[in-house]
């Protein structure tokens, strides 16, 4: 299904499916029918620093089983090599994100319309949220209400939220956040 | 999220009226989005443009409150170079998309959050949003 998706909507020259848990094996007969099983190999790990790791990115157990299917390979950490591919937008990409950041526009300013006394941040997440989607993103994580911050005296996850969410009051900043990411 | 390419927009909204602590904090944070905005001009050391933001949250005396991070590439992922840190060991280019960042959090006052799509351009960095990176007020 996946690869299906993956030859309809990308640009990819060669494809390798698999099925299930098989991308390791699969990685390792490609790299074998190639003769480079025994060679540097860069990997989609984390960004060094980074304190969080994107979508897509290895697990630590894919890694681990890679090392044991690549014996003689030098597995390298390649974030880098994938970032430089990505570093300068093309002209489309730039015309998805602007579309984007117009989207996120009216999210946020729903969401300033929605900000009254006695309103949930909650409630405004989810103002925001169905503005953005109704124009078209197909994603939302509006962290409105989200989280203690700093901003106040909030509740944190355990405390509740969004069951019991923190309510809009006189004297608070909250951030409107949409079309945003994990 | 368009197909695929994110936007990351967080832009703060104030409820009723600033305290002087809660005046000087958004002062602080609005002139630390601008100067970072401003910084972004082709050529220069992305680690030179994050200095001036710390300067810049030191000058107004929040530097505890602070974190040294002002944002981050942005593309079909968020969590890509160029990353706006003191790390960085990337210059600015046109055709770069970043989510400019701005954290001020103080206990028992109030939090403030940027994550801000820019392009980079010849001229510098474009807003791709047309809400400025201010403090949104709204009357309690």
């Amino acid at each position: 299904m996946d690869a299906s998706r993956v030859r309809e909507e990308g640009t990819v020259g060669t494809l390798t499916e698999f099925w299930f848990d098989g991308m390791t094996e699969a990685i390792r007969e490609t790299l074998a029918r190639l003769g480079a099983a025994d060679g540097r190999v860069g990997l989609d790990l984390s960004h060094p620093g980074a304190a969080q790791i994107a979508p897509g990115m290895l697990t630590a157990s894919e890694y681990l089983d890679l090392q044991s299917k690549l014996p003689g390979a030098k597995l390298e950490n390649g974030t880098r090599w994938i970032d430089d591919v990505m570093l300068i937008k093309s002209p489309a990409e730039i015309a998805r994100l602007k579309q984007a950041a117009l989207v996120s526009d009216i999210g946020f300013r729903a969401g300033l319309a929605a900000v009254r006394p006695g309103v949930t941040e909650n409630h405004v997440a989810g103002v925001i949220e169905q503005a953005i989607r109704d124009h078209g993103s197909t994603w939302a994580w509006a962290i409105t209400g989200a989280r203690k911050s700093g901003a106040d005296h909030g509740p944190d996850f355990s405390a509740g939220s969004p069951s019991r969410p923190p309510t809009a009051h006189s004297g608070a900043t909250s951030s409107s956040s949409s079309t945003c990411t994990r | 999220m368009i197909d695929l390419y994110l936007a990351d927009t967080s832009i703060p909204v104030f409820l009723g009226k600033p305290s002087a602590r809660q005046a000087a904090m958004i002062d602080c944070w609005e002139d630390v989005a601008a100067t970072m905005l401003a910084g972004l001009t082709p050529g220069r050391p992305i680690a030179e443009c994050v200095k001036e933001g710390i300067a810049t949250f030191a000058k107004h005396g929040f530097s505890d409150f602070s974190l040294p991070l002002f944002g981050h590439g942005l593309g079909t992922c968020a969590r890509t170079r160029p990353f706006l840190n003191l790390r960085s060991d990337d210059v600015v280019q046109p055709g770069m998309v970043v989510a400019l960042g701005t954290h001020l959090y103080v206990p028992d006052a109030g939090g403030m959050r940027l994550e801000f799509p820019a392009m980079i351009t010849e001229r510098g960095a474009e807003p791709l949003v047309e809400t400025p990176p201010k403090v949104h007020r709204v009357a309690a």
